[in-house]
């Protein structure tokens, strides 16, 4: 474990933000949006190797998304580290993690597609898991969405 | 001159269905681009609707060949939020479970590429073994399939004396097959001319795309959620990580055929092992979980599954996020079948374990002349075994 924590102190001396730990074993820290490439390609040198995936969670009380980059440590001492960052509600733009991590790629259209935040400079920011022709706007993860997909399309083609 | 391939629609029988859209110069593949969602269920947002309780039985049919592991894996953060830890007995029973669908799992994916490749009868072999789990799990759980062994809080049956014989005359059976398997893998002429450089994936590629289970451990990366982060017993376990160097679609064949031999070993220890006990400790179905977030890790057959949890106190799911292996091993898919050829692509495809059955269709559009051709699964597969064919008459495969 002494790599780990080695590599998270430098964290917390470089960008001056708290990490703790949970009773699991795993570190949570929270960092502000303007700064999260920079943490990432900071950490990725450092050995966390592995984007596990990006969770996204709407908080409308809050008008924010939250979005949690969960980094696997590799060698001499396993460890999982959550970044997380929030991002406005009503307008959702981060820069991509895609030139840093490329497993981002599929995690990143995913909540593109599931929660309407946008990452500028991906290559192929689409729809992937619904389908394309669902109206612009509709991102089915938002609390506020309750309606059904089916007469959502119904309701597209007639407009 | 670039032709698009697109390659879905996606038949639903196995898991993932997963579609591509490939662009073409003659034979070769340059470039392709994922499409997915066809079996999407929104089961996320359907979560969030439902209370923790109920979403137990629910998890478990994300996957119809992997369940007990989501479930598992589900639990292990739910019990988390309740602070409440399962019995000894309970986790070895779970433990036993999720070995036992791991050989079920790698069984029937390796009569699957067999059977891609052209040789159906170690396809018929395979899941003639498989079987044999189907039948413990038929006499332990009560199904065959979608095994529901866990409750919240625990497990919800025991270990019987006829399913602990099963299991005992099913152990060394089993371990016979795993070694004429290698034996056909390592030796067998057309077997190695098939699988052999295919698919391939290097060491650093594998570790840049974030490529999980076999398909990493098969370039030599050492991840696997039973090492990183041991959950129940597998520390105290004879769990020991298999790796290969070749990272072709072989070395792939033969770190889930070791695996299986792993498991077997685990699930020994797990019947010598076993403490007695209670099965489970009570949560009462509408208790409400603390305020939290909790991350639980497993590995899958096909690699690693991680659930995000988060209560707010209620009764219900603020958040479950699931992240499944073969969703982490789409990327890694496109670096593999980048500059094959469309016959290798049922191999290729094959040796990640996703859904094989996307190829039930595949369209093929020619850009310059604008025709469309509508090319089936069958064709496909018959295109794979004319490459074959032509290679051993050229003398590429002696």
């Amino acid at each position: 474990m002494l790599v780990l924590e080695e590599a998270i102190k430098k964290l917390k001396e470089k960008f001056g933000v708290d990490v703790l730990r949970d009773k699991h074993g795993y570190f949570w820290a929270k960092v502000d949006r303007s700064i999260i490439i920079d943490v990432l390609r900071f950490l990725k040198n450092q050995g966390f190797t592995q984007l596990v995936t990006i969770t996204g969670i709407d908080r409308p009380q809050n008008g924010t998304i939250e979005l949690i980059y969960h980094l696997s440590y590799e060698e001499n001492g396993y460890g999982l580290l959550n970044i997380s960052t929030d991002v406005s509600r009503e307008r959702p733009v981060i820069e991509t993690a895609y030139f840093i991590y490329n497993s981002a790629y599929i995690y990143e259209r995913e909540i593109f597609d599931l929660l309407g935040v946008k990452f500028i400079g991906h290559p192929e920011l689409k729809r992937v898991l619904l389908p394309e022709d669902i109206p612009k706007g509709i991102h089915p993860l938002r609390k506020d969405w309750k309606g059904n997909i089916a007469e959502l399309k119904r309701r597209g083609e007639k407009a | 001159m670039t032709t698009i391939f697109p390659f879905g629609p996606i038949h639903p029988a196995l898991k993932e269905p997963v579609g591509f859209i490939f662009e073409v110069e003659g034979e070769r593949i340059v470039k392709a681009i994922p499409n997915l969602g066809f079996a999407h269920r929104g089961i996320e947002k359907l979560l969030e609707s439902k209370t923790w309780f109920q979403a137990t039985y629910i998890v478990e049919h994300i996957c119809g060949i992997c369940s007990q592991v989501h479930q598992s894996c589900y639990l292990m953060g739910v019990e988390k939020l309740y602070e409440k830890e399962i019995p000894e007995r309970a986790a070895y029973i779970r433990m036993l479970s999720l070995e036992l669908e791991r050989i079920h799992s790698h069984l029937l994916w390796m009569g699957v590429a067999f059977h891609e490749a052209g040789f159906d009868t170690p396809f018929m072999y395979t899941w003639r073994d498989r079987e044999k789990v189907l039948d413990i799990a038929e006499a332990f759980f009560g199904r065959r399939v979608v095994w529901t062994t866990s409750r919240p809080g625990g497990v919800k049956r025991d270990l019987t004396d006829k399913v602990i014989k099963m299991i005992r005359e099913f152990i060394p059976y089993m371990r016979k097959r795993v070694k004429w398997y290698e034996e056909i893998l390592t030796t067998d002429k057309t077997v190695l001319a098939r699988f052999r450089n295919v698919g391939y994936l290097d060491h650093h590629k594998a570790v840049e795309l974030g490529a999980v289970g076999p398909v990493a451990r098969a370039s030599g990366v050492k991840r696997d959620i039973r090492l990183e982060d041991p959950y129940y017993f597998y520390k105290e376990s004879p769990f020991r990580i298999v790796l290969e160097k070749d990272g072709d679609a072989l070395a792939k064949f033969l770190v889930r055929v070791k695996e299986i031999d792993v498991s077997l070993d685990i699930i020994e220890w797990v019947l010598d092992n076993i403490p007695k006990g209670p099965l489970f400790v009570n949560i009462p179905p509408m208790a409400r979980p603390k305020l939290g977030k909790v991350i639980s890790r497993h590995e899958a057959p096909r690699g690693e599954l991680i659930y995000y949890e988060e209560s707010n106190g209620n009764l219900r799911p603020y958040r479950v996020r699931v992240r499944t292996p073969t969703f982490a091993n789409v990327v890694s898919i496109i670096a593999m079948i980048e500059g094959g050829y469309i016959a290798d692509i049922p191999i290729v495809v094959a040796s990640i374990d996703p859904c094989i059955s996307c190829m039930d269709r595949v369209l093929i559009i020619d850009r310059k002349r604008k025709k469309r051709k509508i090319m089936s699964k069958d064709e496909l597969i018959a295109l794979s075994r004319k490459e074959f064919k032509r290679k051993r008459i050229k003398g590429e495969i002696i």
